[in-house]
This record gives C-alpha cells, structure tokens and sequence, in this order.
C-alpha cells in the first residue's frame, strides 16, 4: 500500500455509492409509455398483457406484468432492449435504437385501460 | 526478457523493431482478452480486464505513447475480427480503452512512490467502466436502472483491477529480480 492507494479506493467507494444511492431510489410507476415511429401509447402496470407493436424494422413483443415491463421480442440485432430486462421505477425506460421504440415507466394519477394518442 | 528489454530501450530500438514491438504487444493483449472471454462469468458484461495488464506494464515501464497505442490497436484489430468494428459495442471497449489508458496516464507521476501498481490498476479499471458507461449515457440518456448497474460494474471493476495490478505488479518484480 502507497500514501494514495486508498483514496482510489475511498474515491471509488464514493461514486459506486453514490450510483447505488440514485439508481435504487424512488418509487415504481404505474404507467408505461411507448413510443414508437408510428404512435405513442401508455398502459398501466396494473394489467398484465401482451402487446405487439410496430417499429421501424418491424413486429416488436412488450409484456407488462406484476407492475412491471420488459421487451420481450424484437427483430432488431443487438438484442440491448430485451436484455434490459423488467423496468418498473418511474424514469427506468428500456430503448431499442434500431426499432426506434422507447418504453419509459411514468407515473400518472389516472388508471385508465389504455390510452392511444 | 526480451520483450520487456525492448520495452525499456524503446528509444534506441529501430523503426522496424520498433514496429514489431507493437505489434506484438498488440496480438499479446488480444490473446488475453479471448482468454478473457473464456473465463466464466457470474455477472453478465463484466470482464476481468486481462488485456489491460499489458497497457498497465507498459504504462509502469513509462511507456505511455506504446500504451495509447497498444489499447487502440488491440480495440481495432479485435473489433475487426469480432465483426463489431464501428458498431455500438466497439464503440464502447474503445472509450474503455482510451480513458483508462489517459486515466491511468494522468496517474502514472504518482508511481510508485504515491501509487502502487494495484493503486494505478484500480484507477484504471474504474475509469475504463466510466468511459463505457458515458458512452451508454451518451446514446440512451441515464435512467435509473442503468445507474445502478453501471455502480455494478464499477464496483466489479475495483475487484478487478486490483487483480490485473496484482498480477502486472508481480510480473515486474519478478523480472527486476532475476
């Protein structure tokens, strides 16, 4: 050990920390908004379905279920949306760039069945 | 070893050595990072960071042009093989690689009378989860979950780190032994 040995420890303790701290905050949402080339819909978390959308490079699978969502399936390559697995607190958003769909947890005072804009 | 003496004479070595050096350097860290890949991992993105022990050793040799160099060779020539070259995730190892090797640079004056080699690794691990983890910002916005999983990913890469700068730190004492 060095003089500055632990304060790369101690520094890197701060920020791993402080990630944790913000990342695992708040509470869940009961909304989510899709966002897709085409449309935008919300739903809320509390019924559990399947929704087929459409994105740029074609069908895309979304599951909403237990108060959470995920991107279940997706033609695109990279596959980063399905991997990011269930999202649930308010401001959590799983993105696929090649469908150009974005699924954002929100947080809405009204529970409607759905809403299409 | 040979190697390591052209290292430390990369001054005096001939352009042509010189550029055999590196490119040895560069196939040596592209070993290590498949053997890298190998390893079995609990934790899914994470990497033990084996390719960056031939960045730290050549950074602990001074050699922080060779460093820069290596790393952004290995990114590439990995890149092309792997088929990733220019894609998202290329993109991602190659900040990785350049902010650890600035990082670990910046760091290097401070070694080894203020930093040890485990000291400048860790800060080299963790830049270079940083550097991935702003270009994953960059293109999707920071949202709560990938906050927490990128403090995942730096706290995996301070286990890490101090494994390579073990590692690397021993490799030179051995050498400065015989």
């Amino acid at each position: 050990m060095r003089p500055l040995d632990p304060f790369v420890f101690l520094g890197a303790l701060a920020v791993i920390l402080a990630g944790f701290a913000y990342g695992l905050s708040g509470g869940s949402g009961n909304t989510v908004r899709i966002t897709t080339p085409y449309d935008e819909y919300s739903y809320p978390l509390s019924k559990n379905r399947v929704l087929e959308v459409r994105g740029s490079l074609g069908a895309m699978k979304l599951e909403i279920r237990n108060g959470k969502a995920r991107v279940l399936e997706s033609g695109c390559p990279g596959q980063v949306c399905i991997k990011r697995g269930w999202i649930f607190r308010i401001g959590d958003s799983a993105v696929c760039v090649p469908n150009r769909v974005i699924m954002k947890i929100e947080s809405e005072k009204r529970e409607l069945d759905g809403i299409t804009e | 070893m040979e190697l390591l003496n052209d290292v430390r004479d990369y001054s005096r070595l001939s352009p042509a050595r010189r550029v055999y050096l590196a490119a040895f350097l560069t196939a040596l860290a592209g070993i290590l990072s498949v053997l890298d890949a190998m390893v079995p991992k609990p934790v899914p993105l994470a990497k033990i960071g084996l390719a960056n022990l031939v960045t730290l050793v050549l950074l602990l040799e001074d050699r922080f042009s060779l460093a820069f160099l290596v790393a952004v060779l290995r990114t590439v020539t990995g890149g092309l093989m792997t088929g990733s070259f220019l894609s998202y995730t290329w993109l991602l190892s190659l900040s990785g690689s350049v902010v650890s090797v600035f990082g670990m640079g910046a760091l290097r004056p401070a070694y080894p009378r203020l930093l040890s080699a485990v000291g400048l690794s860790v800060a080299g691990a963790f830049f270079s989860t940083a550097g991935q983890g702003a270009v994953v910002i960059a293109f999707f916005g920071l949202d709560k979950g990938t906050a927490a999983l990128l403090a995942f990913l730096l706290a995996v890469s301070v286990g890490t780190g101090t494994l390579t700068g073990y590692l690397g730190g021993r490799f030179l004492n051995g050498r400065n032994a015989k």
